[in-house]
Formats: structure tokens, C-alpha cells, sequence
């Protein structure tokens, strides 16, 4: 009896010695530990929560076959099955991860394109603001869009995505209020019918110069330029400053706007509070045929009057006059050389369908 | 012989009763979650983000230790209850960093804040002082359209710092400050510009 007794102890101590020496548990256990912090990492519960949330229940349950094979006896374990299971599971984690790289790769770059394309537009608007006096609106917004903007580059670089998209997206509705500011200003720049207007003005004046021999100034506001012709001929071209609201046409004292029309130089002032000056037969004709009917339709306050005294005068270009084209004071001193009174000046809007301006507004 | 193998079997008994039937450490989870919580509440997962992600991951591993020891004949959960009191001790360590951090990103969006007003007051002297002369009036105009697009977007700062969005607040005020900075060189240039023409 004391020696099956100890027969008995001593089977079970070899029992418990081989249970002891398992098999290695699968590395995949391990390998899969580790994907589940890359997935973390990579933000997957966002970009991937589908694949994700089935990784982390699949897994669960894997790590429960694994633990209840680990509690066997070492005889009776086989790792085989688990071990299939965790592969399947690192494919499938691999899976996810591969998706919520490349969704969130697929996001940047969308915020990018989004960024790139916004700070193209800021740009442009920029540019065309540079070139008009009326700019206040469009300025004040591109300047808010600008602030938004780089707040958005600013989550962008602590890869904050989804502030940053929002702040695109109000950099956005602010940059729209400053395109359409230029839309309203520059609406008729874009009309065919009247640049082709101002284009036979400008022709007919150059083909005065030619015919006569005599001098002629053509202003072209959105270009912001006065070219002097002789013979029909350009001479020499200079930088003008106009009105605070010089792109619009002329239509009441007071509208700080520049006419547009053909004119006359009635009278050469040499020395003037800007310098030289050249007055204009402003308002003309058509500028009173205008202004009557403005009036009778109510476009221009009741006690309104037609204005007058618009010149060409010194004192620089980067001036805002009240209606006035200003230049700079050695270029006056050239155009005041050559004109006299009686000399012909054309004020137009566009005479150029391909003008800078207009072509940026096209792309916008 | 006969009476070994009995206080054999009593030891395996007395050893089943002592271990498998051991009591998981749930009131341990659930003070350190609850510690979690508390420091989510203060803002953790803004101004302690790392080691707030650091807490929960310890977390996660306790609660998988206890696992573990579920699944085991011989349940053995003091680990798990010294890992739970670490998570505890840790997450109350970054319950405490809160406090300061927050006045930290307080103090900076302030800073921040004041700083940009000191920026758009600068530019607004400068604007004004400006000679609105040859050549400068229409950049100068331009400018001043510029600035008052900022100044309208400055209030947002102080709106952001009463949310308690300092981060959202400093870096408003910063991207302000920049561009009224920029309006202050413009100006300069523009100054200079008239005085080397005089």
C-alpha cells in the first residue's frame, strides 16, 4: 500500500514536472499586443472604428482561447488553433491599419489640396485688391480670412485635423464675402458689350491722333495707366492714381468716382495744390444726359450736382483723389509738356478684355 | 501512508478554496477609474494628453492581468491590485498637473492676447502717423481696411479664453499679432519710402 502510495505521489510529481514544460506560447500573442498600440498610434479608432472595434472584440476573445489553453496541462495544450486565430487576427489588425493610414493620408492631403487652393484664392484676391481703391470691404475680409487661415496652419502642425478643417471652412465663408465685394465692384469689367464700348472709344481717339498728328491721352482705370499717344502711336505710358471709388463711372459731386467718357483738356494750371494740372471738359454731353436721367430715376441723392473740376494732376500715383487721375510729379511734367488745350483724353474702364485683373477674376 | 494522502487532497482543497474562489478587485477598478474620470472632468485629455493615454494604458493592462488570473485555476490577484493602485496613484498625479498646465495655457493665451493688442495699437499709430502724401495714401488706405479686419477679429480671443479655449485663443491672438505686425513693416517701408523721396 505505501509503496503504490508513493508510486501514486510520484506519478504525479512527473505529471506536474511535464505540465510544467509547455510549449511556447504563439508569438502572434506578442506580435498582436503590439499592433494594438500601432493602431492606437495611428488613430484607427477614428479612421478605421469598423476594423478596429472588431480587432479589439477578436482579440479579446483570442487572448481568452490563449489563457484557457495556457491553463491546461501541458500535455493536453495545442497552441495550433490559437495560433491560426492570431494570424488571422494580425492580418485583419494589419487590415486596419492599413486603412487608417492610408483614410487619414487621404485626409491631409484633402486638407492640404484644401489649404493650397485657399491660399491661391487669399493670393489672387490680394492682388486684384492691390489694384482698386475699393477695397475696404474686400480687405477687411481677406484680412479675417488671413487670421483664420493660419490658425488653420497652426492645428495643422500639431495635426489637430479637425480644427483645422473647421478653421478652413470659416477662412472660407470670409474669403467668400471678399470675392463677392470684387464681384460687385468689378461686375462691369466683365461685360463684353461694355468694354467693346470703351474699346471703339479708344480707337477712335488713337485714330484722331494718327489722322491729325495731334497728342491724345488714354486712360485705362483697371490697368491703372495713361498712355500718351502722338501720331497714333504710344509714346510713353504712366502709373495713374484714381478716386477712392475711381472704378466706377462718375456720376454725381461727391461720388469720389472717375468719369469715363471722351474729353477735352479746357485748361493747363502750372502750379496747383498738386502740382501741374490739366482740367477736363468734365461733364460733357453725355455725362449731363447721364446724370438727368440718374436723377430722374432716383440713382443720385435730390440736391446732387454733376461735379466738376476733374483733372489731371502731380502729387503721385499711390494718391486717392476725389475723382482725379494723379501722377507722379516728373511724369507730369512730360504729359504737361505735351498737351495743350484742346488735347483729347479718352478715360475708359477696360480697354483690354486680357487684362491682369480680369484674368485673375477669371480664375477665381 | 494513507494519512499523507489525505492531508495531500486537504492541501489541494484548501489551497482550491484559497484561490479560485479569490475576489476579483473590483472596488480597486472602479476607484481608479473613477480617478480617470475625475481628471477627463479637469481637462486631462487637453492639457495631460500623454500621460493621460499612459494612465489608461496601465489601466487596460491591469484589467487584462485580472483577466489573466480569471482564467487560472490558481487565481492570484495581488498584482493586479498593485498595478490598480499604481493606475490610481498616477492618474491622481495627472489630475494634479491639470491645475498648472491650465494656468500655463491661461497665462500664455494672455500673454498672447496682449501681445497682439500691443501689435494692433502699434499698427494703428503707425497708420496714423503715416503721411498719406506722394505715392502712399491708397497703400495706406488698403491698410487700414487690413486692420480693421483684425480689430474685428480680436474679440474672438477674448471669446475663446472665457470658453477656457486657451490653446484656440493663443493661437488666434498670435496669428493677429503676425498680421498686424506685418501692417506695422508695411508702414515702415511706406515711411521710408516718402522719406527718401523727399
Amino acid at each position: 500500500m505505501r509503496l503504490k502510495s508513493r508510486k501514486i505521489v510520484f506519478i504525479f510529481l512527473i505529471l506536474t514536472f511535464i505540465s510544467c514544460k509547455t510549449p511556447p506560447v504563439p508569438p502572434e500573442a506578442r506580435e498582436a499586443e503590439l499592433l494594438e498600440d500601432d493602431l492606437r498610434r495611428a488613430g484607427a479608432s477614428v479612421y478605421a472604428p469598423d476594423g478596429v472595434f472588431e480587432y479589439q472584440r477578436e482579440h479579446r476573445a483570442a487572448k481568452d482561447r490563449l489563457l484557457r489553453e495556457k491553463a491546461k496541462f501541458g500535455w493536453f495544450r495545442d497552441y495550433d488553433k490559437v495560433r491560426a486565430e492570431f494570424q488571422d487576427l494580425l492580418a485583419k489588425g494589419q487590415n486596419a491599419l492599413r486603412l487608417a493610414r492610408e483614410r487619414k493620408d487621404a485626409r491631409i492631403r484633402a486638407l492640404e489640396q484644401q489649404m493650397s487652393d485657399l491660399r491661391q484664392r487669399i493670393r489672387m484676391v490680394k492682388d486684384v485688391s492691390a489694384s482698386i481703391n475699393e477695397s475696404q470691404e474686400v480687405r477687411k475680409n481677406l484680412a479675417k480670412a488671413e487670421v483664420v487661415f493660419r490658425q488653420a496652419e497652426l492645428f495643422v502642425a500639431r495635426e489637430n485635423y479637425t480644427e483645422a478643417e473647421q478653421q478652413v471652412n470659416t477662412a472660407r465663408s470670409h474669403l467668400a464675402r471678399s470675392e463677392s465685394a470684387v464681384y460687385s465692384l468689378l461686375e462691369r469689367y466683365r461685360d463684353a458689350d461694355q468694354v467693346e464700348k470703351w474699346r471703339k472709344w479708344v480707337k477712335e481717339t488713337i485714330a484722331h491722333s494718327e489722322k491729325t498728328g495731334a497728342v491724345v491721352l488714354v486712360v485705362d482705370k483697371l490697368a491703372r495707366k495713361l498712355t500718351l499717344f502722338k501720331k497714333g502711336k504710344p509714346v510713353a505710358t504712366y502709373e495713374i492714381g484714381l478716386g477712392r471709388y475711381g472704378l466706377s463711372d462718375k456720376l454725381h459731386a461727391g461720388d469720389d468716382a472717375t468719369p469715363e467718357g471722351k474729353y477735352k483738356i479746357i485748361r493747363k494750371f502750372p502750379n496747383t495744390q498738386y502740382y501741374k494740372a490739366l482740367l477736363l471738359n468734365y461733364p460733357n454731353e453725355e455725362d449731363l444726359r447721364q446724370f438727368r436721367l440718374a436723377k430722374k430715376n432716383g440713382q443720385v441723392p435730390g440736391r446732387a450736382d454733376i461735379g466738376g473740376d476733374i483733372e489731371i494732376h502731380g502729387g503721385g500715383n499711390g494718391n486717392i483723389t476725389r475723382g482725379c487721375i494723379s501722377v507722379e510729379n516728373e511724369a507730369m511734367d512730360k504729359i504737361y509738356a505735351q498737351a495743350e488745350a484742346g488735347t483729347w483724353v479718352t478715360i475708359v474702364g477696360s480697354a483690354d478684355l486680357e487684362n491682369g485683373v480680369l484674368k485673375i477674376m477669371q480664375k477665381m | 501512508m494513507r494519512g499523507f494522502t489525505k492531508l495531500f487532497v486537504v492541501g489541494l482543497v484548501v489551497a482550491f478554496a484559497f484561490t479560485s474562489c479569490a475576489k476579483q478587485p473590483t472596488q480597486e477598478v472602479n476607484d481608479a477609474k473613477a480617478v480617470i474620470d475625475a481628471a477627463v472632468k479637469d481637462g486631462a485629455a487637453i492639457y495631460a494628453k500623454d500621460e493621460l493615454a499612459k494612465v489608461n494604458g496601465a489601466l487596460t493592462a491591469a484589467q487584462d492581468e485580472i483577466t489573466t488570473q480569471s482564467k487560472k485555476f490558481f487565481k492570484k490577484y495581488g498584482n493586479a491590485k498593485k498595478m490598480l493602485l499604481q493606475v490610481k496613484t498616477d492618474a491622481e498625479a495627472v489630475k494634479a498637473l491639470i491645475p498648472a498646465r491650465k494656468e500655463e495655457a491661461k497665462n500664455n493665451a494672455v500673454t498672447a492676447q496682449t501681445e497682439a493688442k500691443a501689435a494692433l495699437d502699434e499698427a494703428k499709430t503707425l497708420l496714423d502717423k503715416a503721411p498719406k502724401g506722394k505715392g502712399t495714401k491708397a497703400d495706406i488706405e488698403a491698410m487700414k481696411a487690413d486692420l480693421k479686419g483684425l480689430e474685428e477679429s480680436f474679440p474672438a480671443v477674448q471669446t475663446a479664453l472665457d470658453a477656457q479655449d486657451f490653446f484656440g485663443a493663443k493661437d488666434k491672438a498670435v496669428a493677429i499679432k503676425e498680421k498686424a505686425v506685418s501692417i506695422s513693416d508695411q508702414v515702415k517701408k511706406a515711411m521710408e519710402k516718402v522719406k527718401g523721396k523727399g
